[in-house]
C-alpha cells in the first residue's frame, strides 16, 4: 500500500477532527491555524479530490445556502480504507520515531 | 464577494468544483463580519490571484473532457444513424464542392503576378478619359521617362508598346503573332524567366525580339531557335535574342515581345511618340516604386503633369491619372485597352455572392433536417442538463458536432472536386479565357488550411440555430416524455422554404431541358445553305477576277462565289429595311455577293430572278430578299414581292426586289428567322467560297498554297472547311456550357430540396407515430396511412408546381426571344419538369411514410 503524502495526512486527520464540520471552507481554516499560514485553495482541494478518488474519503452534498451564493457545502467523511491508511501511516511513524539514539542536539522523543 | 466574478468562476469552474466558490463566498462573509469589507475583500482577491492558474489548469482539463465526450457522443449518434448522417454528410459536400471550387477559382484568379519578387511595389499608371469617363489601362509613352526624372519616389518606368501584331515570316512559311514591344528593364522589373538568351541584353537593340516557346515551335519547328531572323510581312526583320518562360500566370498576354527601341527606331516615329495625343491609347507604363514610397500622395502629385503636357486651347484627353497595384490588375475595375485578358472584379464578386447563397442553402438543410430530429436528442439534453450542463455547454456540443459534420463533408467534397475541377475547366468558356484552375492549388498548404476553416465557418453556421434550439429544452418537460412540447412546432417556416427550393429545382430542371433540347436542335439544325465540301478563302489584296480566273483553272472546282460577311460564322452586317407604304424600319441582315451565291449555296430562289452582271442596274437598284424579310415587308408570297419597289439604306435611288429566296442561317446558328437581304456588289466582297466536286475537297486545298502563292499576295494564306468552321461554332460551346452549367445547379437544387424534404417528412412521421398507431388499430390499411401521411406534402409540392411552371415558361422567353432558331417547346416540357420533381418528391417522403405506415401499432402504443 501507498504511503499517505503529508499533506494528504493532515486533511485526513483534520477531516476526522471536524467530524460533522468537514466542508473544504473548515477544512481550510482548520489546517491554516495548525499550520499557521494561510492556505491556497488549490493545495487543499486537489488532495481532497486525490482522496476521494482513492476512496478514502467519501462527500455528499448539502442544500444550498444563502450565506454560501446558493451553493452546497460539500462534506467529507472518513471511509474505513481512510481510517486504515491513517492507521498504517501512524504506525509506521510510531516505528521510526522508536528507540532514535542521541544525537547530542539535547532532544529525545519520550 | 461580487456577484460577477462569483458569475465568472461559475463558467470556468467545471461543476464539480462549484462548491468551491460557495467556499470562498462563506469565508468572505465570515470575515466580512468579524474584520470588515475590506479586510475580506483583500483576502478574497489574494486567494483568487494565489489560485488562479490552478483555476484555469482545472478549466482546461474539463474543457478537454468535454470535448472528448462530445465527439465521442456525436460520433455514437452518426453511427447509430448512419442513412441520416450519410444524407447531412452528402448534402452539405454537395454544396461545399461547389463553394471551394468557387474559392479555388478566385484564389488562382488572385495569384496573378504575384510570382514578381517585387510586385507589391510595381504599379500601372492609368488614366480616366475625359470624354467618357471610363478608366483606360493606357497612359502616354513618355509619361514614364517625365515619372523617372521628376519623382524620386519612382525607381524605374517599364514602358510597353502595345501595337504589335501581324503575320510574320520564315522560310517561306507565315505564322499571325501578336505580343507588345517593351522596353529593357521589362525583364529585371518582373521577374519572366529567359529559357535562352541573356535578360541583360534582349530587349536592348532594334529588331530584337523575344519568344515563347510555343511561338518558337510554330515559327522555327524543331530548329533551335535563339539567333535566328524572321520577317514581319511588310516590314523589318527581327533576331530572336531570347525564349521567355511564359507559363506563370500573368495579366500580360503575348507571344513575342519585341525591343521598344524597335518601335521609335525611326526618328519621325521616336518624333511621333513624345505627343501624348498620339499613344495614349495603347502605350502602358508600369513603374517600380521605391520602398518607401507613398502612393495615393504620389497619385495626386501626378495629376498636375495633364495640365503641362495638353496645350490650353486643345482639351486634353485625360481627365486624371490612376495608380493600378500590378497584383489588383485581374479581378478589379475593368479598364478599356487593357494589355492581355482579365476578369473584372464583378465577376469575383458575383462568385462570392453565389457560394454564400450555396452556403446558406446547405446550411439551411442541415438546420432543417437537425430540427428535424430534436426529439431524438432532447433526452440526452435533458440528462445533460440535469447533470448540470449549461445551456452555453449544450450550445458548444452541438455546435461541436455540426463542425465536426462539416468536416467530414469537407473530406467528401475534395473527392467530388476531382470530378468537379476537370469539368469546370472543361467549359469552353473558361478555357476561352484561359481562367482554368490549376488542381495543384488543391495541395498547397495555405490553401487547404483556407478551405478546412471555410468548412469549419460553415459548420458553425449550420450548428449555430440547431445548437440555441436543442439547448432551450426544459428538462422537466423532456425527460418526462412530452414529445408534443409546443417548442416542436413553428414548421411553416420550413414548409414555406421547402416549397421554394422545390419551386426553383422545378425551374432549373426545366430550363436545362430547354437549353438541352434548344443545342441539339441547333446541332441539327439546317442551315437553309449548302455548307458540305465547300472551302473559305480570304481575298485580301487579290482581286476578285484574278482569284476566280485561277480558281477556275483548278480542275477541282466546281463554282466560286464571293460575299461579305460569310453567312453563319457569327459577322453581321445590316441595313435599314422599310416598305415604301411607310411602314417601321426592320433591321435587316445583309450580305453582300456576286451572282453565284444562290447557285453555289444552293439556295431556294421562290420566285424572280438571281442578279445578273449584265446589268448594270442589279447594283444600284436591285435586292433580293429573304422569305422572313418578305413577310414582314407586308407581301404575302413572293411572287407578289417581286418588282416591288422597298426602303434601303445606302441606296440612292429605291430599289426594286429582283427575286425572293428562302430564309437561311443568317449571323450563326441560333438565328434561322432573321430577315435577309442580298446586295449585288461583287467589289465589296472580302471572301470567296469555293464548291469543289464532290470528294474532290482534300485535293483541291493541297493545290491551294501553290495557286496562292501564284498571285503573289503580301498576305498568307488563309482558308477553312467551311463545314468545320460552322461546327466549331462559339454559340454552340456556349450552349453545352450553359447545359452542363444548369444542369449541374438543377442536380445541385434538386437534390437538396429532397434533403429538405426528407427532414420534413422524418420530423413529421416521428411526430404523429401514435397518431399512426390509433388509426392502424381502428382498421387504416397501411396505403391509406401513406396518402394521409403524404397529402401535406402533395400540397406543398402542388403549390411548388403552380408557381415554377409559369415562372420557368417567362425566364425561360426571355433568351428564347434572342433565338428566332428555336425549338417550338409547348407546356409539354413544363408538365415534364414538374412530373419529374413531383416523382423524387414522392420516392423522398414515401421512404418516411411508408416505414411509419408499416409499424407494429402495439410498439408505439404501449409505452401510453
Amino acid at each position: 500500500m501507498d504511503l499517505l503524502s503529508r499533506m494528504e495526512e493532515l486533511i485526513l486527520l483534520a477531516v476526522w477532527k471536524l467530524q460533522d464540520e468537514a466542508y473544504g471552507l473548515e477544512i481550510r481554516l482548520h489546517l491554516s491555524e495548525i499550520l499557521g499560514r494561510e492556505l491556497s485553495v488549490g493545495a487543499v482541494y486537489v488532495p481532497l479530490k486525490r482522496l476521494k478518488k482513492r476512496g478514502y474519503l467519501s462527500s455528499w452534498d448539502s442544500e444550498p445556502t444563502d450565506e454560501r451564493g446558493g451553493r452546497s457545502k460539500r462534506f467529507f467523511k472518513l471511509t474505513a480504507k481512510g481510517v486504515n491508511a491513517l492507521q498504517e501511516v501512524h504506525s509506521v511513524q510510531e516505528k521510526t520515531w522508536r528507540n532514535l539514539p542521541d544525537i547530542g542536539l539535547g532532544w529525545v522523543p519520550a | 464577494m461580487t456577484t460577477w466574478i462569483s458569475a465568472f468562476l461559475d463558467k470556468l469552474l467545471p461543476p464539480d468544483l462549484h462548491h468551491l466558490i460557495g467556499d470562498l463566498e462563506e469565508e468572505y462573509q465570515l470575515t466580512k463580519n468579524e474584520e470588515g469589507i475590506t479586510k475580506a475583500r483583500l483576502k478574497f482577491w489574494a486567494q483568487f490571484f494565489r489560485s488562479l492558474p490552478w483555476f484555469l489548469l482545472q478549466s482546461l482539463t474539463w474543457s478537454t473532457t468535454m470535448f472528448y465526450n462530445y465527439l465521442k457522443v456525436s460520433w455514437r449518434n452518426m453511427k447509430k444513424h448512419t442513412g441520416f448522417s450519410l444524407i447531412n454528410v452528402l448534402g452539405l459536400a454537395a454544396s461545399l464542392s461547389v463553394c471551394l471550387l468557387m474559392i479555388l477559382f478566385i484564389i488562382d484568379q488572385k495569384s496573378y503576378d504575384q510570382f514578381h519578387e517585387n510586385s507589391d511595389r510595381i504599379v500601372r499608371v492609368t488614366f480616366e478619359s475625359s470624354s467618357s469617363g471610363e478608366m483606360f489601362a493606357t497612359t502616354p509613352a513618355s509619361l514614364g521617362d517625365i515619372l523617372v526624372e521628376q519623382y524620386p519616389e519612382v525607381k524605374e518606368a517599364v514602358k510597353i508598346y502595345g501595337a504589335f501584331y501581324g503575320d510574320f515570316r520564315y522560310s517561306e512559311m507565315d505564322v499571325n503573332l501578336s505580343g507588345f514591344y517593351a522596353s529593357p528593364n521589362f525583364l529585371s522589373v518582373f521577374d519572366f524567366e529567359l529559357l535562352e538568351g541573356d535578360p541583360e541584353t534582349a530587349l536592348n537593340e532594334p529588331g530584337n525580339v523575344i519568344i515563347t516557346p510555343e511561338t518558337a515551335r510554330k515559327l522555327f519547328g524543331t530548329e533551335n531557335a535563339l539567333g535566328k531572323t524572321f520577317t514581319k510581312v511588310g516590314d523589318r526583320d527581327y533576331t530572336v535574342t531570347g525564349i521567355i518562360d511564359d507559363s506563370p500566370k500573368t495579366h500580360f498576354e503575348f507571344e513575342m515581345i519585341g525591343s521598344y527601341s524597335t518601335a521609335i527606331a525611326d526618328p519621325d516615329r521616336a518624333k511621333y511618340f513624345e505627343n501624348w495625343r498620339n499613344t495614349v491609347w495603347n502605350s502602358y507604363n508600369y513603374l517600380l516604386m521605391e520602398e518607401e514610397a507613398d502612393i495615393p500622395a504620389f497619385k495626386e502629385k501626378i495629376q498636375s503633369l495633364i495640365a503641362t503636357h495638353y496645350k490650353e486651347e486643345e482639351a486634353s484627353t485625360i481627365e486624371s491619372f490612376g495608380i493600378q497595384p500590378l497584383t489588383n490588375i485581374n479581378l478589379a475595375e475593368t479598364h478599356y485597352n487593357e494589355i492581355g485578358f482579365v476578369i473584372p472584379g464583378i465577376i469575383a464578386w458575383f462568385l462570392i455572392g453565389f457560394t454564400i447563397v450555396i452556403t446558406l442553402i446547405a446550411c439551411f438543410n442541415y438546420v432543417s433536417l437537425t430540427v428535424a430530429r430534436a426529439l431524438n436528442r432532447s433526452k440526452e439534453v435533458g440528462v445533460r442538463k440535469v447533470h448540470g450542463a449549461h445551456r452555453l455547454n449544450v450550445i458548444k456540443q452541438f455546435i461541436i458536432e455540426s463542425v465536426m459534420i462539416a468536416l467530414i463533408a469537407f473530406l467528401f467534397s475534395t473527392l467530388l472536386l476531382r470530378w468537379l475541377l476537370p469539368e469546370f475547366n472543361s467549359l469552353y468558356f473558361i478555357d476561352f479565357m484561359e481562367a482554368s484552375v490549376d488542381p495543384s492549388l488543391l495541395i498547397r498548404p495555405e490553401v487547404i488550411f483556407l478551405l478546412v476553416l471555410f468548412s469549419v465557418v460553415v459548420g458553425i453556421a449550420a450548428g449555430l440555430y440547431p445548437s440555441v434550439y436543442l439547448s432551450s429544452f426544459n428538462p422537466a418537460q423532456v425527460l418526462k416524455g412530452l414529445s408534443n412540447t409546443s417548442k416542436l412546432s413553428g414548421q411553416t417556416l420550413k414548409k414555406i422554404i421547402t416549397v421554394s427550393q422545390f419551386t426553383f429545382s422545378i425551374i432549373f430542371i426545366t430550363t436545362s431541358i430547354m437549353l438541352f433540347l434548344q443545342f441539339r436542335h441547333m446541332a441539327d439544325s439546317d442551315y437553309g445553305f449548302n455548307k458540305e465540301a465547300i472551302v473559305k478563302l480570304q481575298l485580301h489584296d487579290i482581286p476578285l477576277s484574278q482569284v476566280k480566273n485561277s480558281l477556275k483553272q483548278q480542275p477541282d472546282v466546281q463554282s466560286v462565289t464571293a460575299v461579305n460577311p460569310v453567312p453563319g460564322t457569327g459577322s453581321v452586317y445590316t441595313e435599314e429595311v422599310s416598305s415604301i407604304k411607310g411602314s417601321e424600319e426592320i433591321e435587316v441582315n445583309s450580305f453582300r455577293v456576286d451572282e453565284n451565291f444562290i447557285p453555289t449555296m444552293n439556295l431556294n430562289l421562290l420566285a424572280g430572278r438571281n442578279f445578273n452582271p449584265e446589268m448594270s442596274s442589279d447594283s444600284t437598284q436591285r435586292v433580293i430578299i429573304s422569305t422572313v424579310l418578305m413577310r414582314r415587308l407586308g407581301f404575302s408570297d413572293p411572287t407578289e414581292a417581286v418588282s416591288q419597289e422597298i426602303n434601303v439604306t445606302n441606296f440612292e435611288r429605291n430599289p426594286i426586289v429582283a427575286g425572293v429566296i428562302e430564309n437561311f442561317v443568317a449571323a450563326d446558328i441560333t438565328s434561322l428567322n432573321d430577315p435577309i437581304i442580298l446586295l449585288f456588289r461583287p467589289d465589296q466582297t472580302r471572301f470567296a467560297l469555293i464548291k469543289t466536286k464532290p470528294g474532290k475537297t482534300i485535293s483541291f486545298v493541297s493545290n491551294l498554297e501553290d495557286m496562292w502563292a501564284s498571285l503573289n499576295s503580301a498576305y498568307p494564306l488563309k482558308y477553312t472547311l467551311f463545314d468545320e468552321e460552322l461546327r466549331d461554332n462559339p454559340s454552340l460551346h456556349v450552349f453545352i456550357d450553359m447545359v452542363k452549367v444548369i444542369g449541374l445547379i438543377a442536380l445541385f437544387s434538386v437534390f437538396i430540396s429532397c434533403l429538405g424534404l426528407l427532414g420534413l417528412a422524418i420530423y413529421s412521421s416521428e411526430n404523429r407515430i401514435k397518431e399512426i398507431g390509433i388509426r392502424k388499430v381502428l382498421g387504416a390499411s397501411v396505403n391509406q396511412l401513406v396518402l394521409t401521411l403524404s397529402k401535406e406534402y402533395l400540397w406543398m409540392i402542388g403549390i411548388a408546381v403552380v408557381i415554377s411552371v409559369p415562372a420557368s415558361w417567362f425566364l425561360n422567353s426571355l433568351w428564347l426571344q434572342l433565338i428566332s432558331n428555336k425549338v417550338e417547346f409547348g407546356i409539354s416540357i413544363h408538365i415534364f419538369g414538374a412530373l419529374l420533381a413531383t416523382l423524387l418528391a414522392l420516392f423522398t417522403i414515401s421512404t418516411q411514410t411508408y416505414r411509419a405506415a408499416k409499424t407494429n401499432p402495439v410498439s408505439n402504443l404501449r409505452s401510453e
